[in-house]
């Protein structure tokens, strides 16, 4: 069935508050999940005048007509109060069959415009089962409450729907005082209906018509593990008395309950984010591209039932040249509703792209526990690539400073390389100046070492042979000068050049110089037998002359005989 | 005057400014994603002094013309210069893949040459210099026969043998590297091999990709390579892409 609204109002009064406002038509429905037969409030608000086109799904039943009236809102802009006037009009009603349905989007055509409303999706489903201890063992009291829960046992993070049913024999008139249900733990409740909203209905029990009805419909969820009470609810009802004219008024008080919450199963994966329910991801970028340097917008959504308001940020892991740029912020957009809280977590983190190449951001994984199925599930978004925009200045600061990435790992090509290196490879040296250059030291070394080597180990006889030439050479000058002057004292100058020359031949004093050294000498092999005679004869000479038994004229002789004696001593050694 | 402007021009041409700014025009070319106008600067780069740098970026450009099979044989000869480069060898290890999803990218040169191949044949001249001079100062003592340093320098001796051998092996390798051509690659998917210069066809058809080593290419038109069962075949050089 189609309900087609087509109102027309004259919004008078309105007309000179709203100038200088901007006009709107606002749709409101609460709540956005409902059980079947759940009411559902349908609230439109304008602050313009016009006619009102608005439908309504078949499937929603509207309750009682429509409310309409006038109200005001003060508004605080910059310090300064505004009073706002609107019209509202208030719809109530419940679906009776579960499904998502469309309300909206209403119009409204004023003389200037046509104002169009937003428009929602109401989702809903089918009652959730609750158990309750037998009503029929209560048959005896014309009037009881019993406690009403989704489960006995549930799990850490999972919800808890508890409601209040009273059971009357009599004809109920009012009800009084209530006091809900309380889970007695620690905990964080929701109220779904309030005490107001009761849902009248009629059950035969053992043959017996009873009138029920349900009040204060709550969600718990519970904040630890463990067994906990459900203390009882109270309220006074008055019903009608087949005794009295007047009501009578009774107080009951209802059974108390309890749930045991259990602690989540092990096995949950690396990606858990403390999820109880159903859920799924997605992830999007704010933008495709991004300049390098600049921050990119990851959002991430998770839209699920269960304990959503109560989920971890997944962990993200970022390639190389990325980082999370402060904290994530999140939102949610959730509405509580029998199955637990329904919507939407947003989260939005911030990442600072340091590359100048296009990055491919890895899917992102969440890990849930399904109550239901009572396992962990995995879902995860699927990979996002981004384009990078290099920032050349950037680029040049970080091009010495290129990412580490092992070749396995890389899955995107590496951006180009933009500063020109200065290394050459063309050798300073051809191979054959090389093979010079290291034969050459190494020869030289072997050459050098071998030499040295060689004037170390001959180092006395060369002082010897040294000393020897210098005495023959020391001889020859002295026998020179002897030849260029006339001195009356000859003999006596050459017997000094022969010792002096035999003292530094044989390494002794000059006065050692003897005939009896001549002979050992001979003996020892250093002179021949003629050279010792000759020697000896010289000696003689000497002598002989010291004490003038000499011919002065025999002087050229004997200095030629010192100079061949002192050649031949010189060539035998 | 005349010959002055002309000498001042060609000594600008080719001054390694130019050469830079040539670099950084295909630079440019490549920000803007013309990539054939980039691959020209980068060749003139590289052909005025040999530039890795350029290599590795005509490599990119291929990329973004989506010519796989060029990009690899750019960054392979890349590798050539700078074979531990990390940047080339993910690219050409993408390259590859983009050719042969299956297959699996291997370097062109084993590991001990790709150690020695981080080092500049300069680098090891230099080290092979110094350790001669050190070898010979200790031969030059253990000529001597000090007795009281014997001990130190024979230990000295035995040590710097071997690496001063190793320095020797360096330069000898990267001098060959440096002067030798090594792989070919094929341009073009099947392209045919011969068993003789412009002779008898052979069987084996080069696949696109692969690479092959080569071992002689002095020939003007015909080189010389191992065929995929080591068998020495000879291919047109106007068929493949050499380095």
């Amino acid at each position: 069935m189609v309900r087609v609204f087509c109102l027309s109002y004259l919004f008078c009064c309105i007309s000179l508050a709203s100038f200088g406002q901007q006009a709107y038509l606002d749709l409101q429905i609460e709540p956005s999940t409902a059980e079947v037969g759940q009411q559902v409030i349908i609230v439109l608000r304008t602050n313009a005048e016009g006619d009102l086109e608005f439908e309504l799904p078949d499937e929603f039943i509207q309750s009682g007509g429509v409310q309409s009236g006038m109200s005001s809102s003060i508004n605080y802009v910059n310090n300064q109060a505004q009073v706002e006037k609107y019209s509202y009009q208030k719809i109530a009603g419940h679906f009776e069959e579960p499904g998502k349905f469309k309300i909206g989007p209403a119009k409204l055509r004023t003389p200037s415009e046509e104002l169009v409303s937003n428009s929602f999706i109401v989702n809903v489903i089918k009652p959730i089962n609750m158990i309750s201890e037998d009503p029929s063992k209560n048959l005896n009291d014309p009037i009881f409450g019993i406690i009403q829960q989704s489960s006995k046992e549930i799990y850490e993070g999972e919800s808890l729907l508890l409601e209040a049913k009273i059971y009357s024999q009599v004809d109920i008139i009012q009800i009084d005082r209530f006091k809900n249900v309380e889970f007695q733990g620690p905990s964080e409740t929701q109220l779904l209906h309030t005490s107001s909203e009761v849902d009248r209905n009629f059950e035969q029990i053992r043959g017996r018509d009873l009138l029920t009805f349900k009040a204060g419909k709550s969600i718990v969820f519970p904040e630890r593990t463990g067994t906990f009470e459900i203390s009882s609810f109270e309220m006074t009802i008055f019903c009608t008395d087949a005794r009295s004219m007047y009501p009578s008024r009774v107080n009951i008080k209802s059974n108390e309950s309890f749930v045991k919450v259990k602690p989540l199963p092990n096995g949950a994966p690396a990606s858990f984010i403390g999820a109880v329910g159903e859920f799924s991801i997605s992830a999007k970028g704010k933008t495709q591209e991004v300049e390098q340097g600049k921050v990119f917008e990851l959002v991430v959504e998770i839209s699920g039932v269960g304990n959503t308001h109560n989920i971890e940020a997944p962990q993200i892991t970022l390639p190389k040249g990325l980082v999370i740029y402060g904290d994530p912020t999140e939102e949610l957009k959730v509405n509580f509703s029998s199955r637990g809280v329904e919507g939407t977590k947003i989260i939005t983190y911030y990442i600072q792209v340091n590359r100048a190449t296009n990055v491919e951001i890895p899917a992102i994984e969440i890990g849930y526990f399904d109550p239901n199925q009572e396992v962990y599930k995995v879902q995860s978004t699927i990979p996002i690539r981004l384009k990078v925009i290099p920032d050349e200045n950037n680029a040049l600061s970080v091009a010495g400073n290129l990412e580490k990435i092992s070749v396995e790992e890389a899955k995107d090509f590496q951006g180009p390389m933009i500063e020109k290196s200065e290394l050459s490879n063309s050798s300073i040296v051809s191979i054959r100046v090389f093979g010079a250059l290291t034969g050459v030291p190494l020869a030289l070394a072997i050459v050098f070492g071998l030499m040295v080597r060689y004037r170390k180990e001959n180092e006395d006889k060369l002082a010897i042979k040294l000393m020897t030439k210098n005495a023959l050479r020391n001889a020859k000058d002295s026998l020179l000068e002897i030849k260029s002057t006339s001195d009356s004292e000859v003999f006596g100058r050459l017997s000094s050049i022969l010792t002096c020359y035999l003292s530094e031949k044989w390494n002794c004093a000059p006065a050692e110089i003897t005939r009896e050294l001549v002979s050992v000498k001979r003996d020892e092999g250093a002179i021949d037998v003629p050279i010792s005679n000759e020697l000896k004869d010289l000696l003689d000479v000497f002598d002989g002359a010291r004490f003038g038994v000499v011919d002065e004229h025999s002087a050229e002789n004997t200095m030629l005989r010192t100079e061949e004696i002192i050649l031949k001593i010189d060539k035998v050694s | 005057m005349k010959h002055l402007l002309y000498i001042f021009f060609a000594v600008i041409l080719t001054s390694p400014a130019f050469s830079q700014s040539k670099f950084e025009q295909g630079l440019k070319s490549m920000a803007e994603e013309n990539w054939q106008e980039a691959i020209t600067l980068f060749t003139m780069d590289s052909d005025s002094s040999h530039s890795v740098e350029s290599e590795y970026n005509i490599g990119l450009c291929y990329i973004g013309l989506e010519d796989f099979n060029s990009a690899l044989y750019f960054f392979e000869k890349a590798l050539t210069s700078s074979p531990a480069n990390e940047q080339i060898i993910i690219n050409a290890n993408l390259s590859f893949k983009k050719l042969q999803p299956e297959g699996a990218w291997t370097h062109p040169y084993n590991g001990l040459k790709r150690m020695i191949l981080s080092l500049s044949i300069n680098s090891w001249i230099f080290l092979s210099l110094l350790l001669t001079v050190l070898l010979s100062w200790v031969i030059y003592l253990l000529v001597l026969k000090e007795k009281s340093s014997n001990n130190r320098n024979s230990i000295i001796l035995v040590i710097s043998i071997p690496i001063w051998f190793f320095t020797l092996f360096g330069v000898y390798v990267a001098h060959n590297h440096a002067s030798e051509l090594h792989y070919l690659l094929p341009k073009n998917a099947n392209v045919s091999s011969f068993l003789t210069v412009d002779g008898i066809e052979s069987e084996e058809k080069l696949q696109i990709g692969k690479r092959y080593e080569v071992i002689t290419g002095t020939q003007s038109e015909w080189v010389r390579f191992k065929g995929g069962t080591n068998k020495s075949l000879w291919i047109r050089k106007s068929d493949v892409n050499i380095y």
